[in-house]
């Protein structure tokens, strides 16, 4: 069991470890998409927060759309 | 069942299973060791569900999407930086916790911690800016390379308590373990991700964003079943006389102290208390006699 465990770990650091070789230096908003820190729930919220868009909500939730 | 309809399930049984676990710490009466865990926890629900009504019931709360898109927009980046840096604090206070009874390597591990998370805030920092960058694709960028800091220092953490369990009494029943093994399935499944959406197409993602919710799913799982289960009672800890960990701990504990000093000479009598000169007026009153009648008795002989 113990050796079970320790193989396990031993898998995900190196899986994390050849991950982060493959991962470009400059992020893109993409990869923040990915993170399970956050709900994959939700789009990630990536346009400028001007007024001048909506980033899709409208076209998802079909509410809001009058201008 | 499709994989868009998996997907969705598990994001909605998302918030649910973390509402559990939190509830599982409550009940355990565990609060304050995992207090960062549960606040964790809890502000992610906070912020999903503000999230969810900012977007579903935009209609009712916003004149328009683009006024609800504009809340949205810092409400999650609020709050995904709000949940890196209280799963830094997590990071922490689960190793505080792991090596709580070495204080030297506990106090050693503390200052190399605070040092590599501020060269990692000035790494990202340096690192996500470009020429003709917009402030969001900055802060957008900074966020991911913490992100992807964060997930690293996790990883480490995992591979330090999994080896080194046995010298600080713990088992892997406990709920330290537990705790960093959950974080450590959600930084690799971060890692991996962020590396997948680099190199494949957008089917692929959507195929395996599935396992990623599973495994963040999985997680509050574990998490629940660790505080629900009692956590058995540290062992007492005995070390060999020639463990690396026992040695570490003692260089540890004496690094930084401020030495003792001795005073070699130059010292006026002023500096003296009267007691101490009259300490030494009688010890050396009493020299001289023994050194007197020693020669006497030498003469005689």
């Amino acid at each position: 069991m113990q050796n079970i465990v320790r193989v396990f770990v031993v898998v995900l650091a190196l899986t994390g470890a050849v991950a982060s070789t493959q991962t470009t230096a400059s992020a893109s908003a993409r990869s923040i998409a990915s993170s399970s820190m956050q709900s994959n729930l939700f789009p990630v919220p990536t346009c400028p927060p001007d007024g001048t868009t909506d980033c899709g909500i409208c076209k998802a939730t079909g509410k809001g759309c009058a201008q | 069942m499709s994989a868009i309809e998996l997907k969705a399930l598990l994001e909605y049984c998302d918030p649910a299973l973390c509402l559990v676990a939190l509830a599982s710490i409550l009940l355990s009466k565990s609060l304050k060791q995992y207090g960062a865990l549960a606040i964790f926890l809890a502000s992610r629900v906070l912020f999903i569900a503000t999230q969810w009504v900012v977007i579903n019931k935009n209609d009712l709360l916003f004149p328009s999407a683009r006024v609800a898109y504009r809340y949205d927009f810092y409400i999650y980046w609020i709050g995904f930086a709000f949940s890196s840096i209280l799963m830094l604090v997590v990071i922490c206070s689960m190793y505080r916790l792991a090596m709580a009874p070495l204080k030297g390597l506990h106090t050693l591990g503390m200052l190399v911690f605070k040092w590599v998370a501020a060269i990692s805030v000035l790494v990202a920092l340096g690192s996500a800016f470009a020429p003709h960058i917009t402030t969001v694709s900055y802060i957008v960028n900074f966020v991911a390379q913490m992100q992807r800091t964060q997930s690293i220092l996790v990883l480490c953490l995992l591979l330090f308590v999994c080896f080194a369990i046995r010298p600080m009494g713990l088992s892997y029943r406990s709920r330290i373990f537990g705790v960093s093994l959950g974080l450590g399935v959600m930084a690799t499944t971060d890692m991996i991700q962020s590396a997948w959406v680099h190199n494949v197409n957008s089917d692929m993602y959507g195929v395996f964003s599935v396992i990623t919710t599973s495994a963040v799913c999985l997680t509050f799982a574990t998490w629940t079943v660790y505080f629900a289960l009692p956590e058995p009672k540290r062992r007492l800890i005995t070390l060999p006389t020639t463990s690396p960990f026992l040695r570490w701990n003692q260089i540890s504990e004496i690094l930084g102290d401020s030495p003792g000093h001795v005073a070699i000479g130059g010292l006026p009598p002023e500096m003296l208390a009267p007691a101490e000169i009259e300490v030494m007026r009688r010890a050396s009153m009493k020299m001289r006699l023994s050194l007197t009648s020693q020669g006497q008795s030498a003469d005689a002989a």
